[in-house]
């Protein structure tokens, strides 16, 4: 017992040349006075403001706070971790990016300028100045998101009356954002195709007059027969349509009337089979197209009016895009010479619609 | 060694002395202190024990420097004349019971002292005397020291407690006028500013209340340092000239209850005696404790005391002061299905009061006829919902904003957006949402069944009733039930507060349910609840989409991306 006593007055007795009664009681005075010196306030109304809280995307964060010590601050300091907690080890949100974000706008307390920023720090810097408006802004450009959708991040907040965040901090806080996953909402739109052929249609299809023959008489090289049929077409598709005429010539076994390559006149007298799709005065026969869908016309091969035309596989009709109920009118017209084999001539002209989805 | 052995055997018999002279003096002190009949069972409450020069709360916030940030809902300060931490403000309950039988009583008087029994020293710390008169001027001709009359005239060098507190110093005192700042309490209205009487717990009234210095200049102690006076008001009394029958063994209160203009200041340190003495007399209160100048000749004979007590109370030199930190946190989460509607296996099983809101899918919705390929129909609307949940404690509330597009195919074909709240019509291209009920229990939000699960909330009624989305106002419904309509408005939501109904008729006609989406709300995020007022413990929200088409919509697959976010404010 005696041995221990002595050692510690001997371990007592060398400290005291290091650390004297004196400077203990400094160190402690030092200690009680120091704490009030650090008592910085909490910055009130603090909030952020993120664009877009897409897990990853670059976007905008608008910081606001409100100042409030009044006095002179020439720094802010913005350190992002997950914890808000001031002294805790700092883990960066991961995914999170701020080393490329740019100041675009402040207010309130403005003048700053980015002094350094990496990966999860910005310090805002301006020559100190008394504060004039305690609510302030800032929003900054070009800062990727954070990843981890499960657990809010946040951003530690101080004021310093230094340039360049060292030194005491005048406030202090933090604000909290946290990334989500969207909501994906996913339907369909049915693709529809309206599409009826007759001599006769009405204008939605509705109807027809289920006639599909037409005796167009006895050819002369004096005159043109014609007729007429009619179709009617809509679609949703986003390509809109094409209407295609699809068969032979009119023929009598190996008599052909054929017809002309080119939009071409009617000419009586001259073996001419041709179709168009536009209202004619010679002949008198035929209907411009009806309907309120600009956007559905004829080709124009087809829609020139007292010219006409036959190619098989030719597109007749079409449209660029989405396309309601168009009501198209085919006119068809017969000429024949005086050396035409006599004979039966027929044809059967399909008309196929596409839409292109 | 030899020290502490020798500082044992010498301090031991030291301490039995003291021990021993303590216990003979202070019976002594007690009788001569009730040398009348004895108040008994008495006692003085405090509303502050802090010292005369505290009067802020834990942020150093007070009446005369309040919070910088104080407004609706924030107050200027935690520290409130009547308050704990206040002892600059400070107000007193005494509780004693008579023993006189029968005493006409018609006066009270309170005189605070440093001392339980002897002449009268206020308490107090502050530097300086206020003494008149100088007792220790002995070359004064005709100097008596056992009369004041003889002694020379000085000038009061005492300092004002506003001189003192900044430097942690304080003088008892008695802060207001009587009749102007004190008034007797009248049993209805605010009690600040007021004193009361209550005897056998019943309210008097016809009370008047003075207040006075009464020291005396004969108070010396050995160290002359120590025997200053205040100078302060250090005595109250309290009359009523029409005589109150007290029956001895009656408790009495006399409290005082502080304002900002009226209040009692605690002394600066150490413990003070109040010596309470009941009268005959609302004219004359006169007794021996309260007599200043016992050894003049001025005295009238004939003590008016009925009743006689001290009690004794004590100022902490320091409060204890408590600091913690709440820390800012917020959980939000977005999902399509409420964890509470999940059966989680039963026993030992809980559902949380909070749980985030569950990501199934990749948090993707199909929106349309399911017998169809989830397609979307002219002549019929289709809807779905997803949830979000927040909390957070911002005593500033949170802004919920929704970004996105509205539905588009690859080709940039859009069904269109809903710039107002409109009802959901067939035919027409929409696509909007807004807000609905998450907790109805029925259907998709029908909570857990099974029996065996446990519910944090104590029970699943218990939970259902906080499945809401308060503090935030979604429902057009909600402004006028409790506790909604505690709330102030909440404008941004009420274009998205009318989606409760059916989104069609049935025969391709509207339906009642009305919805809203911007679709610019894709670089401009669009808020559709927010609130300022307080914390946000746990907020559920369900959201409706609707989707309609026209014919000419262009065919496609649809698809579109509806992110929310949460903007608290601390």
């Amino acid at each position: 017992m005696k041995h221990m006593l002595v050692r510690l007055h001997a371990f007592i007795f060398a400290w005291r040349h290091l650390w004297s009664e004196e400077l203990v009681a400094l160190v402690l005075v030092l200690l009680v006075f120091a704490v009030p010196m650090t008592s910085a306030l909490r910055f009130k109304e603090r909030s952020l403001y993120m664009n877009s809280s897409v897990p990853g995307a670059t976007t905008s964060y608008k910081v606001s706070f409100r100042y409030m010590t009044p006095q002179p601050v020439g720094s802010v300091d913005m350190l992002f971790c997950m914890n808000p907690v001031p002294y805790a080890t700092c883990v960066t949100p991961p995914g999170l990016d701020v080393s490329n974000a740019v100041l675009s706008s402040q207010t309130g307390e403005t003048g700053f300028s980015i002094l350094s920023k990496s990966t999860n720090h910005i310090i805002l810097t301006r020559p100190p100045t008394l504060m004039t408006a305690g609510s302030s802004s800032y929003t900054f450009d070009n800062i990727v998101n954070p990843t981890n959708t499960s657990e809010a991040f946040s951003i530690r907040l101080r004021s310093h009356a230094t340039t360049d965040a060292t030194g005491t901090e005048i406030d202090f806080g933090s604000v909290r954002g946290q990334v989500t996953d969207g909501i994906v909402i996913e339907t369909q739109v049915p693709p529809s195709l309206i599409f009826c052929v007759a001599q006769e249609v009405s204008d939605n299809c509705a109807s027809t007059n289920d006639t599909y023959y037409s005796d167009m008489g006895t050819l002369s090289a004096d005159s043109t027969l014609t007729a007429q049929s009619q179709m009617a077409v809509g679609t949703n598709a986003s390509g809109g349509f094409a209407i295609t005429a699809n068969g032979y010539p009119l023929s009598a076994g190996t008599h052909v009337i054929d017809g002309p390559l080119a939009p071409t006149e009617s000419k009586p007298g001259t073996n001419q089979f041709g179709i168009n799709l536009v209202e004619n005065s010679a002949p008198d026969i035929g209907k411009d197209p009806e309907g309120t869908w600009a956007n559905a016309v004829a080709s124009p091969d087809y829609s020139q009016p007292n010219k006409f035309k036959y190619v098989s596989g030719d597109v007749v009709a079409f449209s660029p895009n989405v396309s309601l109920m168009k009501k198209f009118t085919v006119s068809y017209i017969v000429n024949a010479n005086e050396k035409l084999k006599a004979g039966v001539y027929t044809t059967t002209i399909n008309y196929i619609a596409s839409g292109r989805f | 060694m030899y020290t502490l052995k020798s500082i044992a055997r010498r301090g031991t018999p030291l301490a039995a002395v003291f021990a021993i002279v303590a216990a003979t003096l202070m019976p002594a002190a007690a009788a001569f202190a009730d040398s009348l009949n004895p108040l008994t069972e008495r006692s003085l409450l405090l509303s502050s024990s802090a010292p005369g020069f505290q009067d802020t709360d834990g942020s150093n916030y007070s009446t005369a420097a309040p919070n910088p940030a104080a407004g609706p809902g924030i107050p200027g300060t935690l520290a409130p004349a009547g308050s704990g931490p206040n002892g600059k403000k400070s107000g007193e309950t005494f509780t004693f019971k008579t023993t006189s039988p029968s005493a006409a009583t018609k006066g009270f008087s309170l005189q605070y002292c440093t001392g339980a029994a002897g002449f009268c020293q206020a308490p107090g710390n502050n530097t300086g005397d206020a003494r008149t008169l100088d007792d220790e001027n002995t070359s004064n001709p005709g100097y008596d020291a056992n009369d004041s009359s003889t002694w020379a005239t000085r000038v009061s060098d005492r300092e004002s407690n506003a001189t003192a507190h900044p430097n942690g110093r304080s003088d008892f005192d008695v802060v207001g006028a009587p009749g102007t700042d004190w008034n007797e309490y009248s049993g209805t209205g605010s009690t600040a500013g007021t004193y009361e009487v209550k005897i056998g717990g019943v309210l008097q009234s016809g009370w008047t209340m003075t207040k006075a210095n009464l020291e005396s200049p004969y108070y010396q102690q050995a160290d002359a340092s120590k025997d200053n006076l205040t100078g302060k008001n250090n005595y109250i009394t309290l009359t009523k000239p029409g005589a109150t029958t007290i029956t001895g063994g009656t408790q009495v209160q006399i409290i005082f209850h502080p304002s900002e203009t009226a209040y009692i200041t605690n002394p600066g340190s150490d413990a003070f005696f109040v010596k309470i003495n009941t009268y005959s007399s609302d004219t004359n209160l006169i007794g021996s404790q309260n007599d200043a100048t016992p050894l003049d000749s001025s005295d009238t004979p004939g003590h008016t005391v009925l009743d006689g007590g001290v009690t004794v109370a004590n100022v902490m030199t320091d409060s204890i002061h408590i600091t913690t930190k709440v820390l800012e946190t917020m959980a939000f989460s977005v999902g399509t299905r409420n964890r509470d509607t999940v059966d989680i296996g039963g026993a030992g099983q809980t559902h949380g009061t909070c749980d985030p809101i569950q990501v199934v899918d990749n948090n993707r919705l199909n929106l349309g006829n399911p017998s169809a390929e989830y397609s979307l129909e002219t002549r019929k609307a289709w809807d779905v919902n997803s949830y979000w949940r927040l909390s957070s404690n911002s005593s500033g509330g949170a802004t919920v904003y929704y970004s996105g597009n509205t539905l588009a195919n690859t080709v940039g074909d859009e069904i269109a957006d809903m710039p107002s709240e409109v009802t959901s019509l067939p035919g027409t291209e929409q696509f909007g949402l807004g807000f609905v009920d998450a907790g109805t229990d029925s259907g998709q939000d029908a909570l857990d069944t099974n029996p065996a699960v446990t519910w944090a909330d104590g029970s699943k009624a218990a939970h259902l009733a906080k499945l809401r989305s308060y503090p935030f106002i979604t429902l057009s419904s909600q402004g006028s039930t409790a506790p909604y309509n505690a709330l102030q408005a909440q404008s941004l939501s009420t274009g998205y507060d009318e989606a409760t109904g059916s989104i069609d008729d049935g025969n391709g006609g509207a339906g009642t349910a009305k919805f809203q989406f911007h679709k610019s709300s894709s670089t401009v995020p669009e808020p559709i609840a927010q609130q300022n007022e307080t914390v946000i413990s746990c907020a559920t929200a369900k959201m409706r989409y609707v989707g309609n088409i026209a014919a000419d919509t262009p065919a496609g697959v649809y698809t579109t991306k509806i992110n929310y976010l949460a903007a608290p404010q601390y």
